[in-house]
């Protein structure tokens, strides 16, 4: 049990696809150094938030996912619902350890920040793990474990896009 | 899912805390952002592979006995040679990419830089990792249900660091 060559061969390639895809983000990210380090507050919340915004994409398609395979077809309105509650309290919650640790931003312009992105995100990544997830239980496919990981890699890649683009507009 | 979230909100700050605490060193090492992203998760990835395979061995009983030690030791190296290979090639893929991009960058030392930090945050991260979650299946918890936010908590916190550390050394090479 457990050969070394075996945990290599099955791991490498899928690590350095989702490496290459992280990278596009990381373009991103290099494309707003200057702001990044004028700002040490977008910095401390970068991570957080990139993390918060890829757990939800991972809970959204697990949810919607089980849901559908019960047949609550209902259930989605509430799901939906649920995530944005969480998502404001958490939101609220970054910004606000935020700004403790660098009160050089104004509070509001902190939590439009915070807000703004994790909220046009949410609302992408529902439409397209609703999409994605009904797609992959018609072709028969198990959304647990193929939607999972695009929705993760594609909420990593548009987290640091959309967040850039709302730094620059809120500033 | 709102108090799992709260907590690791707080580990990904401190993430972010200790790199905005170091921007003078980071701005010394031009290109760093672009790996950064991938750097992060690879550790998460790694680690929570890691533990995820321990945990099914420990419950299977595979990782016991006369054959504790084996396994859990191909475990470790797997984890630990992944940890190098993909991070020369994340290292390799920024190098390409700024210079692709015109992007000021520290070219070749880009690949140097995330093979130090990667073997920095290796012997950190994967010590842990395989301490813990040995630790908590023996206390009688089940690590699969702990080790995922904590991987990729002390994850984030762990790589930042190394990769300050690595960027001290590269910058003076």
């Amino acid at each position: 049990m457990y050969k070394m060559k075996d945990i290599l061969k099955e791991s490498l390639p899928v690590l350095i696809v989702t490496s290459g895809i992280s990278m596009i983000a990381g373009l991103f990210l290099q494309n707003m150094e200057k702001a990044l380090y004028a700002l040490p507050f977008l910095l401390t919340i970068m991570p957080a938030l990139n993390d918060m915004i890829g757990d939800f994409g991972c809970i959204l398609t697990s949810r919607l996912s089980t849901a559908f395979k019960l047949g609550y077809f209902q259930i989605v309105k509430r799901v939906l619902l649920q995530i944005l509650l969480v998502s404001l309290i958490s939101s609220l919650y970054l910004a606000g350890i935020g700004y403790l640790l660098h009160p050089n931003l104004p509070l509001e312009k902190a939590i439009s920040i915070v807000l703004l992105t994790s909220f046009s995100l949410i609302l992408t990544l529902s439409v397209v793990t609703y999409t994605l997830t009904l797609y992959a239980l018609r072709r028969n496919v198990d959304p647990d474990n193929v939607i999972i990981p695009i929705a993760t890699s594609l909420a990593d890649v548009l987290s640091v896009l959309v967040f850039s683009l709302v730094v620059s507009t809120v500033l | 899912m709102l108090v799992a979230e709260l907590v690791s909100i707080s580990g990904g700050v401190l993430a972010g805390y200790l790199l905005a605490g170091v921007t003078g060193i980071l701005e010394k090492i031009p290109g760093v952002l672009i790996l950064l992203p991938a750097f992060l998760e690879l550790r998460g990835n790694i680690a929570g592979s890691l533990a995820a395979r321990l945990g099914t061995g420990l419950h299977l009983g595979v990782i016991r006995g006369r054959w504790k030690r084996e396994n859990v030791r191909r475990n470790v190296l797997a984890s630990f040679f992944l940890g190098i290979i993909v991070s020369a090639v994340i290292g390799g893929f920024a190098w390409f990419l700024s210079f692709l991009m015109g992007i000021e960058s520290m070219g070749w030392k880009l690949v140097l830089l995330s093979v130090l930090a990667a073997l920095i945050s290796n012997v950190i991260g994967i010590s842990l990792t395989t301490y813990l979650t040995l630790m908590l299946y023996k206390k009688g918890y089940n690590p699969d249900d702990v080790m995922g936010p904590v991987v990729t908590t002390i994850g984030d916190v762990v790589s930042v660091l190394s990769l300050i550390l690595a960027g001290l050394v590269v910058v003076n090479v």
